[in-house]
């Protein structure tokens, strides 16, 4: 799901329309408006969003309304925290090890 | 994906740089077991024992090596799947002390061992935004 969810944004085009999204759900005219290009065009871009998960479509009458999934996301900021949480402990070693090696040295 | 850590530690650059490039040192403090070649182009194995008892080998090679100011390795591990990662740390004196800047790049985005530079960066800069909405 993560790797879908990189390459669906490693388009600038949907990249803009996760930007909106983020700021609350839109209907699918609303958010083709400011992007000159067809109606359908934007559709598969959103249809991309889709199916990396970043994206949910509701139904209201006849339009369709698109809502971020912040999920995805999560997950992402969890993979770096893995990296970070290693180097922190490493680093918290690194430091009692030279306060020691620097207090072996004041008492010689 | 990158890792940036900013650390002030109460001990000399002297000290600080050495605790990174004797390898009888590196291996009190890093824990587990270390084959290393502290010299620019020397190659380095570590391995150590994760928590749940895994095996973890780490390996690389350094590609700088500057006194008292600057280490900078190539990095691999499981944890990379595969891909060659960068880690550097710098050392500046800063009121009798040092201030360590660790910084770890060219991580995989995801267990599949794919970088994607862009996409990253844009969502770190999102998940605030997105995860402060309802």
């Amino acid at each position: 799901m993560l790797n879908e969810a990189f390459s669906a944004l490693s388009d600038p085009t949907r990249r803009a329309i996760v930007e909106r999204l983020a700021r609350g759900p839109r209907r699918v005219t609303e958010l083709a408006e400011p992007f000159e290009m067809s109606l359908a065009a934007v559709s598969k871009h959103i249809q991309v969003l889709e199916r990396a998960g970043l994206v949910k479509r509701t139904r209201e009458g006849r339009e369709h309304v698109l809502t971020l999934d912040a999920r995805p996301m999560r997950e992402v900021a969890r993979y770096a925290s893995k990296f970070e949480k290693f180097w922190n402990e490493r680093l918290d070693r690194l430091e009692a090890f030279v306060i020691e090696v620097e207090n072996q040295k004041e008492k010689k | 994906m990158d890792v940036k850590i900013t650390r002030r530690i109460p001990a000399s650059v002297e000290t600080v740089y050495r605790a990174w490039t004797d390898p009888a040192q590196i291996a009190k403090w890093q824990g587990g077991r270390l084959i290393a070649e502290i010299a620019v182009d020397g190659l380095w194995f570590w391995e150590h024992t994760s928590d749940s008892g895994k095996k973890m080998p780490h390996y690389g090679r350094y590609v700088a090596l500057e006194k008292n100011a600057r280490i900078v390795t190539t990095w691999m591990s499981k944890g990379t799947s595969g891909l060659e990662s960068r880690l550097e740390v710098t050392l500046a004196e800063k009121d009798g002390g040092t201030e360590l800047v660790l910084e770890h790049t060219g991580l995989p985005d995801d267990e599949g061992g794919r970088g994607h530079e862009g996409g990253w960066k844009y969502f770190v800069n999102r998940i605030a935004e997105v995860a402060a909405s309802p």
